[in-house]
């Protein structure tokens, strides 16, 4: 399928352009970092509040993160004009989409991959245990942040203040998904089961989807001539 | 009854609000109005102009 | 002509329609039997919630329009309409807020209403910000309706999110309660949201028509420095 066929070429083509610089993925996990570092000094050092507050603090850390490198996805099409180029290929233009968010959402999954054990670290919190049912509260907290912020990103691009206006844009809209995920991951963190979580994790999937449907036709009807 | 002051409060500011925008909708539309006339010949107004 | 007329006297039925909504919110209905007066409060503040969500609803549908037929007056019915609707929305805050004071003793609370409403403001305001911030119309129409649009599905997800987590950490407390509304006081509420709908419909004309003289005057700008 010509579809499938573009999909993969996008999310090839911007996995070996990270891989060969290595730029967004570095910046991505050092301020995530940095920003782990500054919630540890913003609470009180040893409360057993921020036990309480963690999984909040995570995905806020996430949010941020995310806003950096979804916010830098479309600039190296920008610069070299490649946008027009690509939306020529054959085919649906949501194709184009579905790669950018292939690509956004392994970004910011393999930041997270790194970012996770640091915060268990940092909090004390013991992520052995609920380990799989955390991977998967992420993976679906991260798509469904990432299928309306690579819409966002693609409608900001070419704007004054992009880096102020696509965070204003993006952060009320991914609300749904980011209570969802951070309640689910605290019923995780506490020793539910993934059963105790199910009922969130439903609701994210339905964040999910309806997100990725909106999104997907929003993408087409924004790259409409 | 200071709950008094609370429903003067309420019902103040939100219509006081409604009608400062609506006068400054009508200003700028008079204004607006005023700078077409001086620009193009009189023509039979009102609305359905494109 | 005419449709300067009838826009006017649209006016004049809504100014005489909140004057008749203000007279039944004070003297025709009963006082509240748990709140008192201040319950009183209800009959601006929640026809001003409706006139946001429906303003929002018609920035919807002007978006899909737009989106749809390329019209450049859905685009000016959706930027007029946000406009109206942010101010109508922050005016629910605040009513809002007021009444929450004397009523639950708290300036603010994050029940699901409000912390959608609030979240409500804040996604208009941004589309009204991305408007302000692109300058080639077509450009500007067609962004600002994508918000629009996403903007507008985002708000039922928002409120089942938070009415789901309020659940979680806090017992439902803080509703208006299932008890029926006496009969005088549905009317007057009806009665209201009615009136204030008026008032809306006649903003929004005298809106659409400031961004229709302005589209025009910028014509005629254009076509004054080409013939000079």
């Amino acid at each position: 399928m010509a579809g499938l066929r573009t999909i993969y070429l996008l999310l090839a083509k911007d996995l070996l352009t990270e891989l060969r610089n290595r730029e967004t993925f570095t910046v991505m996990l050092f301020f995530a970092v940095v920003v782990l570092f500054l919630f540890h000094f913003s609470l009180h050092p040893e409360g057993g509040d921020t036990k309480l507050v963690a999984p909040g603090l995570l995905w806020l850390a996430v949010m941020f993160t995310g806003v950096l490198g979804l916010g830098r996805s479309f600039q190296a099409e920008r610069e070299n004009d490649c946008l027009e180029q690509l939306l020529l290929l054959p085919g649906d233009r949501g194709n184009v989409y579905l790669g950018k968010l292939a690509g956004n959402t392994v970004f910011m999954l393999a930041v997270e991959l790194l970012i996770i054990p640091l915060f268990g670290l940092f909090f004390a919190l013991d992520l052995w245990g609920p380990l799989l049912p955390l991977l998967a509260v992420a993976l679906l907290g991260t798509v469904g942040f990432a299928a309306i912020g690579t819409l966002f990103s693609a409608l900001t691009a070419n704007l004054r203040a992009r880096e102020v206006l696509f965070p204003l844009l993006l952060f009320p809209l991914v609300v749904p998904v980011m209570i969802a995920t951070v309640t689910a991951t605290s019923t995780v963190l506490n020793g539910g089961t993934l059963a105790e979580a199910g009922s969130w994790l439903k609701l994210l999937g339905a964040f999910d989807t309806i997100f990725l449907v909106v999104a997907y036709l929003g993408f087409e009807l924004l790259v409409e001539q | 009854m200071t709950n008094l002051a609370f429903i003067l409060a309420a019902y103040s500011i939100t219509l006081g609000a409604l009608a400062a925008y609506g006068m400054l909708v009508w200003s700028r539309l008079r204004l607006a109005e005023h700078q077409i006339a001086m620009m193009a010949p009189p023509q039979e107004g009102g609305y359905g102009q494109r | 002509m005419i449709g300067r007329v009838l826009a006017n006297g649209l006016g004049v039925i809504a100014l005489l329609a909140v004057l008749a909504g203000l007279y039944l919110a004070f003297f025709y209905a009963p006082p509240d039997a748990l709140m008192g007066d201040v319950q009183r409060i209800m009959y601006i503040h929640v026809p001003t919630a409706w006139v946001a969500f429906f303003a929002f609803f018609v920035v919807f549908v002007a978006s899909l329009l737009y989106l749809g037929k390329r019209w450049p007056e859905a685009d000016r019915l959706a930027s007029a309409s946000a406009e109206i609707g942010v101010l109508f929305t922050a005016l629910t805050l605040i009513a809002g807020s007021i009444w929450g004071k004397p009523t639950w003793g708290t300036w603010w609370t994050w029940d699901a209403r409000l912390t959608t409403t609030a979240l409500l403001l804040v996604i208009y305001v941004g589309y009204l910000m991305l408007r302000s911030f692109v300058d080639e119309s077509e450009r500007r129409a067609r962004l600002a309706a994508l918000v629009g649009i996403v903007g507008f599905i985002d708000v039922p997800l928002i409120y089942v999110s938070v009415l789901w987590f309020r659940t979680l950490h806090q017992p439902p407390s803080l509703g208006t309660g299932g008890s029926k509304m006496h009969e005088a006081m549905l009317f007057t509420l009806l009665f209201n949201v009615g009136a204030y709908t008026l008032v809306y419909l006649f903003l929004l004309v005298k809106r659409v028509r400031l961004e229709s003289l302005r589209a025009i005057s910028e014509m005629l700008a254009v076509e004054k420095v080409r013939h000079d």
